[in-house]
C-alpha cells in the first residue's frame, strides 16, 4: 500500500512564519519577555447574532470553542432566561448540569493528555485520551454528536437523559474517576514531575487578583473562587461537592487542581442522575420580553459570562460573551517570564488556552528578534528536560 | 442588603437588586472611575468584563463586577455620549481592565483615557481604521445623511 | 491546516492516532514537516488575519499534493459564512479534493476521507 503522510496539528500551522500567539523572548536560556497574539481565531460572532434569532444563536455560539462547547450555551441560555425569569424545569436543570460536568470531565482529561505530552510521559497522553472516549459515548448516545452536543435550548434542554444511557453512563464515569484516582496517586509521588512542575511558572495570589483569572489557573493561587458555588444556578445548590483551591499557584497546583475537580465532577454527575425525576424537559418560550440579563456558568477553564440585551424581537439587540481564557491568557506573561526556555511550553500549557493555542508558540531571540525555536522544538526541548531530570536522579 | 447600604453612604447612589445578589446601578462618567475603583479595592468586587452597546447618541458602557465571597453581582451602567466617545481607563487600579478596553475601543471606538497601549486585539492589521464592527450600521448610516443632527 | 477554527475538528483528527481508531494501520503516519507530506488536512475558516500565511503554507508542500477539508467550516464555511472577518470558502483559495463534511465529522469519517485522497494520488 502507498505510504501517505499527513501534516501533523501540532508542528505546522499557516502561522509558521510569524509563529505568534505565544512569543518568548529569549536570552540565553532564560525568558526575558513574552507576548501573546490573538484574533487569529477571531470569527465576528457577537456580529453574527445580533442576525440571528435567539435558538440560532445557541447553535451558534456552542462553536465557538470545540472542547468546551457547551459551555457558551450554558450561560448563553441563562442569560437569556434570565431577561424574562424563564423558570426551566427541574428534570432539565440536572440534565444540563450532567451535560456541564461531563464536558469538564473530558475537556480536563484532554489537558492531562496534552500536559503529560509537554512533559514527556507520552503514556500519560495515551491513556488519558483512551479515557475520555467512553465520555464521548456517551455524549453521542445521549445527543447524537460527540461534540457540539447542542444540548441547550432557551427553556430547557433538547434531548433527554434516557434509562438506556444510565449504565453506560455510569461506567463511563466510573472508568474515569479509577484513572485520576490512580494517575494522582502516581503524580503526587514521582519525583519528576515535582520537579518539572513545582515551584515552575507561579502566580502569585496578588497577580491572580489583579489579572482577574479565574477557573483552576485562579483555584490553584488560591483564589476560591467558582461559580458553581458564589453564583449558583441549575441545580448546583442541591448538590454536595468540594471546592479544590491550592495555595502554591505553580504548575503543579494547576494540574492538580483540574485532577482534583474530575472527582468531583464524578460526585455532581452522580447525585444530579440520583436526583432525576419524570417530568417536561423545557418549558414553551413563545416570545422573550424588553430588557436584559446575564448568564454565568463555571466552565472547564473558568467563568464564562453573557450578557444579553432584548428589545422584544426575536433577534438579540446585543449579546455580549466573555470566556474564561480571556482573562487567563494574559497572566502566561507572569508566569512565563524570568523561566527557563525549556519550561516555557509546559507553562503555557498550564493556562489551558485551547489546544490548538497552545501549540502555536515560538521562541525568539531577545538581541536580534531571530525565530530560534518553532513550537514543536519547544515541546521537544520540555521533553528532553524531563529525560536530563531522570537521567540525573 | 449590607452591599446596597455600603455603597449608598459613600456614593449617594441607589442599587437596584434585580434577583437575589444581583444589582444595577447608573452612574456618571465622572463618577464612574471612583465607583468601580471603590468596588473593587474595598469591596473586593472582581472586574468580570465590561460590555457596550450602541445606543445611537452614545454608547452605554456596563461594568460587571463579581463578589464572590458575597455572591454579589454588581453592574454598572454609564454612557458615553458621542461623538466625545471616551472615558477613563480603569487599567491602572484594575489590571485586568486591559484586554478589556481594548476589546471595546476597536469594536466600538470608545477611548479609554490612560490605557498605555489601545491597539487592536481581535481583528485584522489591515482592517479600516474608523470602522468600529459592532456599531450598528443604522445609526452610522443616518449620520452620514447631510443635515443629520443639525436640525 | 488549521486557519480559523473552534478547533473540535483538529481534535477529532488529533484523535485518529489514538489506539481506538489507530489511523497508522492504513499506513498513514504523521509528519513533522509539510515539505514529507502527500495529503493537507484543513479544519477552519479562512479569516483575513490568517489568509496570506495559509496560501504560503499551502505552496510550501511540495507537489503531487491532495487536500481534504474536515468539517462544514472547511467545506463551505458553515454559519461563519457571513462574518466580517471571513474571507471566502476554502475551495476558492486552494483546490480542495475531498469534502468531509461533519461538525465535526467522526475520526471514522476522517480517515475514510484521507483514503478517498489517497486513491486519487494512486
Amino acid at each position: 500500500m502507498v505510504k501517505e503522510n499527513i501534516i501533523p496539528i501540532g508542528p505546522f500551522h499557516p502561522l509558521l512564519e510569524e509563529p505568534e500567539f505565544f512569543k518568548f523572548y529569549v536570552d540565553g536560556e532564560t525568558v526575558v519577555d513574552a507576548d501573546v497574539r490573538v484574533g487569529y481565531n477571531h470569527r465576528g460572532v457577537e456580529k453574527l447574532i445580533e442576525n440571528k434569532t435567539y435558538d440560532q444563536g445557541v447553535f451558534l455560539v456552542e462553536r465557538i470553542c470545540g472542547i468546551c462547547s457547551t459551555s457558551h450555551p450554558f450561560a448563553f441560555t441563562q442569560a437569556v432566561e434570565n431577561i424574562s425569569g424563564i423558570e426551566v424545569p427541574q428534570r432539565a436543570l440536572y440534565i444540563r448540569m450532567v451535560i456541564g460536568e461531563l464536558e469538564r470531565i473530558h475537556s480536563h482529561l484532554l489537558w492531562i493528555g496534552l500536559a503529560g505530552h509537554f512533559i514527556g510521559y507520552n503514556t500519560v497522553f495515551m491513556w488519558a485520551w483512551k479515557y475520555r472516549e467512553p465520555v464521548l459515548d456517551i455524549f453521542e448516545a445521549i445527543s447524537g454528536n460527540r461534540n457540539h452536543y447542542n444540548m441547550f435550548k432557551i427553556g430547557g434542554v433538547r434531548r433527554d437523559i434516557k434509562d438506556t444511557d444510565l449504565s453506560g453512563l455510569h461506567e463511563a464515569i466510573s472508568g474515569v474517576e479509577k484513572f485520576i484516582v490512580m494517575l494522582y496517586k502516581s503524580v503526587a509521588e514521582d519525583p519528576i514531575i515535582a520537579a518539572r512542575t513545582k515551584n515552575v511558572g507561579t502566580l502569585s495570589k496578588q497577580d491572580a487578583i489583579d489579572l482577574g483569572v479565574v477557573g483552576p489557573v485562579a483555584r490553584g493561587s488560591g483564589l476560591a473562587a467558582d461559580t458553581r458555588k458564589d453564583f449558583p444556578y441549575a441545580n448546583y445548590r442541591e448538590v454536595e461537592f468540594e471546592r479544590i483551591v491550592l495555595q502554591d499557584g505553580d504548575v503543579y497546583s494547576r494540574a492538580a487542581v483540574r485532577l482534583l475537580e474530575i472527582l468531583e465532577s464524578v460526585k455532581i454527575i452522580r447525585q444530579s442522575l440520583k436526583k432525576l425525576s419524570p417530568g417536561p424537559i423545557e418549558v414553551e418560550v413563545r416570545e422573550i420580553g424588553i430588557g436584559e440579563g446575564i448568564g454565568l456558568h463555571e466552565a472547564p477553564r473558568g467563568e464564562v459570562i453573557h450578557f444579553s440585551r432584548s428589545n422584544g424581537s426575536n433577534n438579540p439587540e446585543r449579546h455580549k460573551i466573555r470566556a474564561p481564557s480571556f482573562m487567563n491568557v494574559p497572566s502566561f506573561k507572569k508566569t512565563v517570564i524570568g523561566q527557563k526556555i525549556s519550561d516555557a511550553a509546559l507553562i503555557t500549557a498550564a493556562v489551558d488556552p485551547c489546544y490548538c493555542c497552545t501549540e502555536r508558540m515560538a521562541a525568539i531571540d531577545a538581541q536580534n528578534n531571530r525565530l530560534l525555536l518553532t513550537g514543536e522544538e519547544l515541546v521537544r526541548l520540555s521533553q528532553e528536560r524531563t529525560e536530563e531530570i531522570r537521567r540525573s536522579q | 442588603m449590607k452591599i446596597g447600604e455600603k455603597i449608598k453612604s459613600v456614593f449617594n447612589l441607589e442599587l437596584e437588586e434585580k434577583a437575589e445578589g444581583r444589582f444595577y446601578v447608573t452612574t456618571g462618567r465622572d463618577r464612574l472611575r471612583d465607583l468601580v475603583g471603590h468596588i473593587y479595592t474595598e469591596l473586593g468586587g472582581r472586574l468580570s468584563t465590561i460590555s457596550a452597546i450602541d445606543q445611537r447618541f452614545g454608547i452605554e458602557l456596563i461594568y460587571h463586577l463579581a463578589i464572590n465571597q458575597a455572591g454579589v453581582f454588581i453592574s454598572v451602567r454609564v454612557m458615553v455620549e458621542k461623538p466625545d466617545l471616551a472615558i477613563g481607563s480603569m487599567i491602572d487600579i484594575i489590571p485586568a481592565a486591559d484586554w478589556i478596553e481594548r476589546e471595546i475601543h476597536e469594536m466600538f471606538g470608545v477611548f479609554f483615557v490612560g490605557h498605555p497601549k489601545l491597539e487592536k486585539l481581535l481583528l485584522p492589521d489591515d482592517w479600516p481604521s474608523g470602522e468600529y464592527p459592532l456599531r450598528k450600521k443604522t445609526f452610522e448610516s443616518e449620520n452620514e445623511l447631510p443635515g443629520a443632527g443639525n436640525g | 491546516m488549521g486557519a480559523s477554527a473552534c478547533n473540535n475538528c483538529d481534535i477529532e483528527i488529533l484523535d485518529c492516532l489514538t489506539p481506538k481508531h489507530d489511523v497508522e494501520r492504513f499506513g498513514i503516519t504523521l509528519v513533522g514537516s509539510p515539505r514529507h507530506a502527500d495529503v493537507i488536512l484543513v479544519a477552519g475558516i479562512v479569516n483575513r488575519q490568517s489568509l496570506e500565511r495559509f496560501k504560503r503554507a499551502y505552496d510550501q508542500v511540495p507537489n503531487p499534493k491532495l487536500v481534504v477539508a474536515v468539517g462544514v467550516c472547511a467545506c463551505t464555511g458553515d454559519l461563519f459564512r457571513d462574518s466580517y472577518n471571513y474571507v471566502s470558502p476554502v475551495d476558492e483559495i486552494i483546490p480542495v479534493d475531498v469534502y468531509v463534511p461533519g461538525c465535526p465529522p467522526k475520526p471514522e469519517a476522517i480517515i475514510a476521507g484521507i483514503i478517498k485522497a489517497a486513491e486519487k494520488i494512486k
